[in-house]
């Protein structure tokens, strides 16, 4: 009978938390992520790391805290809502991990959960789906759990609950003064996580946009794929006009290592819809192997099944620029003193300040004289197991060339953006740290004002300068903690905002831009505590005796 | 017996030219192990400056101050720090509880102080509250306690780290007549229970007979 008992409870446990949980706390993870936390990025290698790093050890506590409850409880964990399927503990475990807090299984497991949200890239999962958890977990232990120990094991186990907290493994024998003065203090404490918040959203959201628009700049390079770009010498961003003699495809496809390569006519001109002039880039690609055209295509014409169907008089192009020039499919455009058809919509293909119009590089052949004995740019693909590094050397062999791998061509292309973008990022970025800089300073400064004379009795208690400076500093890291929450809560919503709504505008935000924003806030805690640190080291402890 | 306390020749004056104040002018005094004493004087006398001075709180014009027979004059104010937060308890005129702390977390503040160890802080500072009838206010907030309560809280909280000497700067000037029996009591049993001296600044005469010793102030000079 015990044993069958057993074996049920084994089953139960392993069913619940080794399958359903886990599946459906994925499932509603990845929900998230496609929905509301669309503008999140989540695949930081970091993260990788910190995941795997809390999935074992999570493991690990769940293990060890399991193990001792056989061993030393003498029973077992199934014991739901306290009906005892397997026979329950018959001795109060308070050792190990259970000396640390009072349910190392649950905050094992939630450790684990958090870090498989975090290898598998969900933040679905590891930021709303694992708190949700943790939040029902609490709930459970206080209204099923703990009142069922403290029946089965009396004043013990309420002399246990009074020595060992919880779920977090905080002492219980500590002052929490910094949270006491927050909290004391609440008004004060609400103007600080709303301007720290504010700074937080400031912060990761310029950074979001500078992203976003760093990534929209090289799109055709980062999409098209090309391993080599080869142009004319002394070009090297795709800013810059170039022009290469046509005989350069079949040279680079001669070199070993090489591949396939391709030519392309990439040039800025206006393009005329109904009047109106709009700034273009139009890239003529080989229309037969597809090489150098859209990668990703919208609605199209009947005819159209793929970018190798396109025929003289059509374009394909932007989608978001038809959507702003109200164009339809088959309406007509001009560019280059010609009329064309749109036949398709292409997707991911906006930069900052243009669009990308794709057109048949046989039709500019014949339409633009000059261009029939060259191309702008070359893209050239390797051949697997090739050095990169040979090919690009033996491209330029050529004196006329110039030969850059992909990703040195975007790192260019995107050098341009720092002149005009640098300074919004910057301007962003100082601005939320001021705002954020200045609402702890004077939250601090005010409330140290307030209370001379309590601050002045503990320096005539012995407290020194340090210990105050590390008391405003906890202050403010807490406010920080739930600040940072709050901003980067505001930052997706707005994120998610720009991406719908706004055309012409992308923000990521991703896990380095959240690491640099913390790092901001950090900084700005560590200056901003400063101040009122010193006001506290020269505050005279005769503060004390003043009635 | 080695005194605790002492001060020679203390002179601490304040403000210059016109402005010119000798608040305590040359004084000199010994506290004993064991003993109350009593600095009684007007308002305005120099108490709470000697007070301040004997506590290494207030750095003396000229003259010395020793605890435990060491000279304080030397030290800066880290070692000053220390030892206050090992050997010296305060008790004030307004009580001076920190407003967002519980009674027990009061009581046990100095024991957060980086490098105190005083052992578990909440039972310890449970028991001292029960010891003097606070047991049913350990987790109350200064702004729930009455005023003889709270100078109840004060005075264990100076006691908590186990000083060698109290100052207490008026402790009953803000009490009834109850409560300033009971604080009176409660200084009186700790010197003869717990190897503590006490020096209580007043000027209230009434209290002259709580004191092993009575020590007159006036215009900063002790008088006979
Ligand atoms: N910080 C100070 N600046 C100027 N004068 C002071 C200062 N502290 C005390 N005094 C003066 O020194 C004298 C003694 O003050 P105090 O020691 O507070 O006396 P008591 O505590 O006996 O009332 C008074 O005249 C007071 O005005
Ligand atoms: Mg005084």
């Amino acid at each position: 009978m015990r044993v069958l008992r057993i074996a049920l409870g084994a089953c139960i446990d392993l069913a619940l938390f080794g399958l359903v949980v886990p599946w459906a706390a994925i499932k509603a993870g990845r929900l998230l992520d496609g929905t509301l936390l669309s503008g999140l990025r989540f695949d930081h290698p970091a993260l990788d790391a910190c995941g795997f790093a809390l999935t074992a050890s999570g493991g690990a506590w769940l293990a060890a805290s399991w193990f001792l409850l056989v061993r030393q409880g003498r029973g077992h964990a199934t014991e739901l809502f306290c009906v005892e399927v397997a026979p329950v503990t018959e001795q109060l475990v308070a050792r190990g991990p259970f000396a640390v807090h009072r349910h190392p299984m649950c905050v094992g497991y939630l450790v684990l959960l958090l870090g498989i949200g975090l290898v598998i890239g969900s933040p679905g999962t590891a930021l709303m789906v694992v708190p949700a958890l943790l939040l029902l977990t609490y709930v459970y232990l206080r209204v099923f759990e703990e009142p069922c120990l403290e029946k089965r094991f009396g004043a013990a186990y309420r002399h246990y609950a009074e020595r060992v907290p919880m779920l977090l493994p905080l002492r219980r024998d500590r002052i929490p003064m910094a949270r006491r003065n927050l909290l004391g203090d609440p008004v004060r404490f609400v103007v600080n996580i709303v301007g720290l918040s504010l700074a937080v959203l400031l912060i990761s959201f310029q950074i979001s946009i500078y992203k976003g628009t760093r990534s929209q700049i090289t799109t055709y390079i980062d999409h098209t794929a090309a391993d080599v770009w080869i142009m004319q010498k002394g070009v090297d961003d795709f800013i810059a006009t170039s022009s290469v003699p046509r005989e350069t495809v079949r040279e680079v496809e001669r070199i070993q290592g090489v591949g396939k390569a391709s030519g392309i006519h990439a040039v800025y001109t206006l393009l005329e819809i109904n009047k109106e002039k709009s700034r273009v880039y139009v890239v003529a690609y080989d229309a037969r192997s597809g090489r150098g055209g859209p990668w990703k295509l919208g609605d199209t014409l009947p005819r159209i099944h793929g970018i190798h169907d396109l025929e003289a008089d059509q374009v394909l192009l932007d989608r978001n620029l038809a959507g702003r020039h109200h164009l339809e499919l088959g309406d007509r455009v001009s560019f280059f003193g010609r009329s064309f058809t749109v036949a398709g919509f292409t997707l991911e293909t906006m930069s900052i300040g243009s669009q990308y119009v794709f057109l048949n590089r046989e039709v500019m052949d014949r339409i633009v004289p000059g261009s029939r004995h060259s191309f702008t740019h070359v893209l050239a693909w390797i051949e697997k197991g090739a050095d990169m590094g040979t090919v690009v050397r033996r491209i330029e062999e050529n004196r006329a060339l110039n030969a850059l791998t992909r990703s040195e061509f975007a790192a260019n292309t995107r050098g341009f953006l720092g002149v005009f973008m640098l300074p919004l990022l910057a301007g962003g970025v100082i601005m939320g740290f001021l705002v954020g800089s200045v609402t702890i300073g004077i939250t601090l400064y005010t409330s140290i004002l307030e209370r001379f004379k309590e601050y002045g009795t503990l320096k005539a208690m012995g407290a020194t300068g340090l210990y105050l400076y590390g008391l405003l500093l906890r202050q403010s890291l807490i406010s920080l903690l739930i600040g940072a929450f709050a901003g980067f809560a505001l930052s997706l919503l707005a994120n998610h905002f720009i991406n719908l709504r706004v055309p012409g505008m992308t923000a990521e935000l991703d896990a380095g831009t959240a690491a640099q924003t913390v790092i901001a806030g950090l900084a700005m805690v560590v200056l901003s505590t400063g101040l009122p640190t010193w006001r506290l080291i020269r505050l005279d402890p005769m503060e004390a005796f003043r009635t | 017996m080695r005194p605790v306390v002492e001060g020679h020749n203390l002179v601490r004056v304040f403000g210059r030219g016109d402005k010119r104040v000798a608040a305590v002018d040359d004084v000199s005094v010994h506290v004993d192990g064991d003993e109350l004493v009593i600095l009684m004087g007007p308002s305005g006398s120099g108490k709470t400056t000697l007070l301040a001075m004997l506590g290494c709180l207030l750095r003396p014009s000229s003259g010395h101050v020793r605890v435990l027979g060491k000279d304080v004059g030397s030290l800066s104010s880290r070692p000053l720090s220390r030892l206050r937060s090992e050997s010296i308890g305060f008790v004030f005129q307004g009580f001076n509880l920190l407003s967002a702390l519980s009674a027990w977390e009061n009581v046990a503040v100095v024991g957060s102080f980086p490098g105190v160890r005083l052992g578990p802080l909440r039972s310890r500072a449970v028991e001292l509250l029960e010891e003097i009838g606070l047991g049913h206010r350990v987790e109350h907030y200064p702004a729930e306690l009455s005023a003889g309560e709270k100078q109840r809280v004060a005075f264990v909280r100076a006691l908590f780290h186990r000083p060698g000497i109290l100052f207490a700067d008026e402790p009953t000037a803000n009490l009834d007549t109850d409560n300033r029996r009971i604080i009176l009591n409660l200084l009186r049993q700790a010197v003869d229970e717990r190897n503590l001296s006490v020096v209580l600044a007043t000027h209230d005469e009434r209290i002259e007979r709580f004191g092993d010793r009575v020590l007159r102030i006036e215009d900063g000079r002790l008088v006979a």
